[in-house]
C-alpha cells in the first residue's frame, strides 16, 4: 500500500514539475494552476502513505528507515513550498520543488531487497520527535538550498544581461533571499531541538548523550556548520550571493553525510 | 441582422483626427443615445480611447445603417464627411466580430498586449448597458469579447512581457527588489527622457524621488511636478546609500560613478542591491560598477536588447492570440445565424411533425384491425392538427421578421420550445460563407 501510493505521489510530482517548467517556457498561467494542483494532491497521496506506515504497519514490504525519512522530508519540502507561496508569488519555484520532490519519493516508492540486516525498530516518543524535528529542519535547508541555486543561476544572467522572457517569470533576487534567511531563521532552531532530542533518545539507549557514533559526528558538523552560516547572516548581515552559496554548501553537506551515514 | 463597426485609430488616422473624434471617456451614453434614433440601428455602443474611436452597432439594413453612423459622427463633431471617410475603417459581419475581439485582448493596440484596452472596452460597454443601448447580439458579443480576452491573456502570456524602454527598466527592477512600491529612485539629469521614466516609476508605485541636474531649476520644476528633493551633482555619491534604483541620463559627461562610491553605499546598505539604469550616453556609470557584488547595471544598449527580444515572443504569442480568435468567431457567427427567422420555424416544424409521426405510429400499433386508409387517415389528422396549431405563430414570425422585436420573439421560441438550431445543414452552410 504504501509504495502503491508513494508512487503515484511521484507521478503526480513530476507531472506537476513538467506542467511549471512548461509555464516558465511559454509562460501561459493555466500550467501554473495545474501544476500546485498536480503538487497539492501529490502531496495528499504522500499524506496516506505516511499516515499508513504509521498506523497500519502490518504485513507486506514495509518501506527502509531511509526510505520513510526521505518520504517524510519530500511531504515537508512541498508542504513548506505551499506554505511559502501563501505569502510569497513564487510560482516558477515550483519546477525545482516538485522535481526535487519527485526524486525523493520516487526513490522511496520501490521496496529495497533485503539485505538479511534486521530493521532496527524505532518506535516511541523520543525518536519521533527526533526524526520529525530533524527531518522538517532538513526540508527547510533543502527549501533554502533551491532557492540559493536559483539566485545563483538568476543572478548571473542578470549581471551577464542574458534575461530572456522565462526570466521574467522567475522569483525577484530580493525573495530569494528572503526565503533563505526565512528557513535558517526556522531550520536552525529545529535541527538543534532535532538534536537534542536524538540525544535524549540515544541517552535512553546506550546511557550516554552522545556516542561518537558516524552519524552522531555528521550531525554535528552540519549543525556548526549551519550555526556558521546564521551567524554571517545575522551578525555580518551576509546575503546575495554569498550568502546563497552558503544555503547551497551547507545543504550538500548536511545531505551527503545524512545519507552516507545511514547508508553504511 | 448584421453587425458592424466603423471607427478610426492610431494607424488609420493622425493625431489630430483622433483628438478632433475623441467622446469623453466616461460620458458616452448620451451621444450613444443620439445614435440610436436613427431607424436602422438597432444596437450600439461607442469605445473611444487616445488611440481609437469606435461605434459597434447593430442594424437590420446594413448600407444605411452606415451612412447613417457616418454621417452622425460628422455631425456630433462638425466634422466634413466626406472628409472624415478616408480615415475611417468598416468591418461588418463575421470581420466586425474580429476585429473587436483583437482590440479587447490588446491585438490592434499600439503595444501589441497591452492590457488597458480591456478595461476600457468594459467601461464602454457597461455605459452602453446603462443608457439600454445593447440587445441580445451586443450583450452575447460583448461577453464573448471578454472571455476571449481573457483567454488569450491567460494562454499565450503576450501582455506579461515588458516591450518599452522604460517598462523593461521597471521590469528589470522587479526582478531585483521584492516590490518596487516605496522604493527610492535617485535621477540623474532631468531631461525628457528622465521626464518620463520619472513618470512611469511613479505610476508603479515608487514614493521617493531624488533629482540632481546640471542646472538646478530644471531639476526643481520635476519635484515640483512628482514630488522629491533636488541634490547637488556634486554630492550624488553621498546619497546613494539610500538608493535603490539609479537612473542616469546626463549628457555630455563622462563616467562619474566610479565603483569606489558605489562598494562603499552597498556596504552601508548591508549588501541590500543597487540598480543602475544608465541611459547615457555617452555613459555615466563606470562599466566596473556592474562587477561589483549586489549592484547591476543596464545600459540604453542592454535595455533595447531586452525589449527586442521580449517584442519577439510577443509576436509569437500573438499568432497564437490570431488562432484563438478565428476559433471564437466561428462559434459567435454560429450563434449569430441560429438567430435568423427561416431555420426557426423550420426546427420548430420538424420538431412538432417529429411528435405527429411518433405518436400516431404509436397508435397504429396497437390499433391493429384497421385498414390501410384508415390507417392514412389517422396520420393525415396528427399532421393538419399540427399544422393548425403552428400556422398562426409562424405566419406571426415572418411578419414581424425584420422589425425591432424580432429577435426577442425567436430568443423565446428557442427557450420554450428547446428548438436548436445549431446543427441545421443551413447553418453550416453559412459559416462556411464567413470570410
Amino acid at each position: 500500500m504504501f509504495f502503491k501510493l508513494a508512487q503515484a505521489s511521484a507521478v503526480l510530482y513530476l507531472a506537476a514539475g513538467v506542467s511549471v517548467l512548461v509555464y516558465l517556457a511559454v509562460g501561459r498561467t493555466g500550467f501554473i494552476r495545474a501544476g500546485r494542483f498536480l503538487l497539492i494532491a501529490g502531496l495528499l497521496l504522500q499524506a496516506g502513505a505516511i499516515a499508513g506506515v504509521i498506523h497500519f504497519s502490518s504485513g507486506g514490504a514495509v518501506p527502509s528507515p531511509v526510505q520513510q525519512a526521505v518520504t517524510f522530508l519530500a511531504f515537508a519540502i512541498v508542504g513548506l513550498h505551499l506554505l511559502f507561496s501563501l505569502r510569497y508569488g513564487i510560482p516558477g519555484f515550483a519546477a525545482p520543488i516538485a522535481i526535487l520532490a519527485f526524486l525523493l519519493t520516487f526513490y522511496a516508492s520501490f521496496p529495497r531487497i533485503a539485505t538479511g540486516v534486521k530493521v532496527e525498530e524505532t518506535v516511541g516518543l523520543w525518536p519521533h520527535l527526533h526524526m520529525i524535528l530533524a527531518l522538517i529542519g532538513l526540508a527547510l535547508f533543502g527549501f533554502a538550498f533551491l532557492a540559493g541555486i536559483l539566485y545563483l543561476l538568476e543572478e548571473r544572467r542578470l549581471k551577464d544581461k542574458r534575461v530572456n522572457p522565462t526570466f521574467f517569470r522567475m522569483p525577484p533576487l530580493e525573495v530569494l533571499d528572503r526565503v533563505n534567511t526565512l528557513c535558517l531563521m526556522i531550520g536552525l532552531p529545529l535541527l538543534t531541538l532535532g538534536m537534542v532530542t536524538g540525544s535524549i533518545w540515544i541517552s535512553r539507549d546506550a546511557g550516554r548523550l552522545w556516542t561518537w557514533a558516524p552519524h552522531e559526528v555528521f550531525a554535528l558538523v552540519t549543525w556548526s556548520l549551519y550555526v556558521g552560516l546564521a551567524f554571517l547572516r545575522f551578525y555580518r548581515k551576509q546575503r546575495g550571493r554569498r550568502a546563497a552559496w552558503g544555503a547551497v554548501l551547507g545543504f550538500v553537506v548536511a545531505v551527503g553525510g545524512y545519507f552516507s551515514t545511514r547508508l553504511i | 441582422m448584421n453587425i458592424f463597426i466603423i471607427g478610426l485609430n492610431h494607424r488609420t488616422a493622425p493625431v489630430e483626427i483622433r483628438e478632433k473624434l475623441a467622446f469623453p471617456e466616461k460620458e458616452l451614453g448620451s451621444p450613444l443615445l443620439r445614435l440610436l434614433e436613427s431607424e436602422e440601428i438597432r444596437e450600439g455602443m461607442l469605445l473611444s480611447t487616445c488611440n481609437r474611436t469606435e461605434i459597434i452597432a447593430v442594424s437590420g439594413g446594413i448600407e444605411k445603417a452606415l451612412e447613417s453612423t457616418k454621417a452622425f459622427l460628422a455631425k456630433e463633431k462638425n466634422l466634413d464627411s466626406r472628409g472624415l471617410q478616408d480615415y475611417l475603417y468598416v468591418h461588418v459581419g463575421a470581420n466586425a466580430v474580429s476585429h473587436l475581439f483583437r482590440v479587447a485582448s490588446g491585438m490592434d493596440s499600439m503595444v501589441v498586449g497591452e492590457p488597458q484596452i480591456l478595461a476600457q472596452v468594459k467601461s464602454a460597454y457597461s455605459q452602453a448597458t446603462d443608457v439600454k443601448a445593447c440587445g441580445i447580439i451586443l450583450n452575447k458579443l460583448l461577453h464573448r469579447t471578454f472571455e476571449v480576452a481573457k483567454k488569450v491573456r491567460s494562454e499565450t502570456g503576450i501582455a506579461a512581457l515588458p516591450v518599452s524602454v522604460a517598462s523593461v527598466a521597471v521590469d528589470l527592477a522587479r526582478q531585483i527588489f521584492e516590490r518596487i512600491e516605496g522604493r527610492t529612485v535617485l535621477l540623474l539629469g532631468a531631461g525628457e527622457m528622465v521626464e518620463l521614466a520619472a513618470q512611469y516609476f511613479i505610476d508603479c508605485g515608487v514614493t521617493r524621488l531624488m533629482i540632481a541636474n546640471r542646472t538646478r531649476e530644471r531639476a526643481e520644476a520635476l519635484t515640483a511636478r512628482f514630488g522629491g528633493s533636488v541634490i547637488p551633482l556634486e554630492s550624488v555619491d553621498k546619497h546613494l546609500p539610500v538608493a535603490d534604483i539609479v537612473l542616469s541620463s546626463i549628457g555630455g559627461l563622462s563616467a562619474f560613478i566610479d565603483p569606489e562610491p558605489v562598494r562603499g553605499a552597498i556596504d552601508k546598505r548591508g549588501g541590500r542591491p543597487i540598480f543602475f539604469i544608465d541611459i547615457a550616453v555617452p555613459r555615466n556609470v563606470h562599466p566596473k560598477v556592474n562587477e561589483l557584488e549586489s549592484a547591476y547595471v543596464y545600459d540604453i544598449d542592454d535595455l533595447k536588447r531586452v525589449a527586442d527580444k521580449n517584442t519577439q515572443s510577443r509576436h509569437r504569442a500573438a499568432a497564437q492570440a490570431e488562432s484563438i480568435i478565428d476559433g471564437a468567431r466561428v462559434d459567435f457567427n454560429r450563434w449569430m445565424n441560429t438567430l435568423d427567422v427561416v431555420p426557426t420555424i423550420r426546427r420548430l416544424r420538424e420538431w412538432a411533425e417529429e411528435i405527429a409521426r411518433g405518436e400516431s405510429e404509436k397508435t397504429l400499433r396497437r390499433l391493429r384491425d384497421i385498414s390501410p386508409e384508415q390507417q392514412d387517415a389517422i396520420r393525415q389528422m396528427a399532421r393538419a392538427i399540427v399544422n393548425k396549431m403552428l400556422h398562426r405563430p409562424m405566419m406571426r414570425m415572418k411578419d414581424l421578421s425584420g422589425g425591432r422585436k424580432e429577435l426577442y420573439y425567436i430568443a423565446a421560441i428557442r427557450q420554450l420550445f428547446d428548438v436548436n438550431t445549431e446543427e441545421g445543414p443551413e447553418e453550416r452552410r453559412e459559416e462556411g460563407d464567413g470570410e
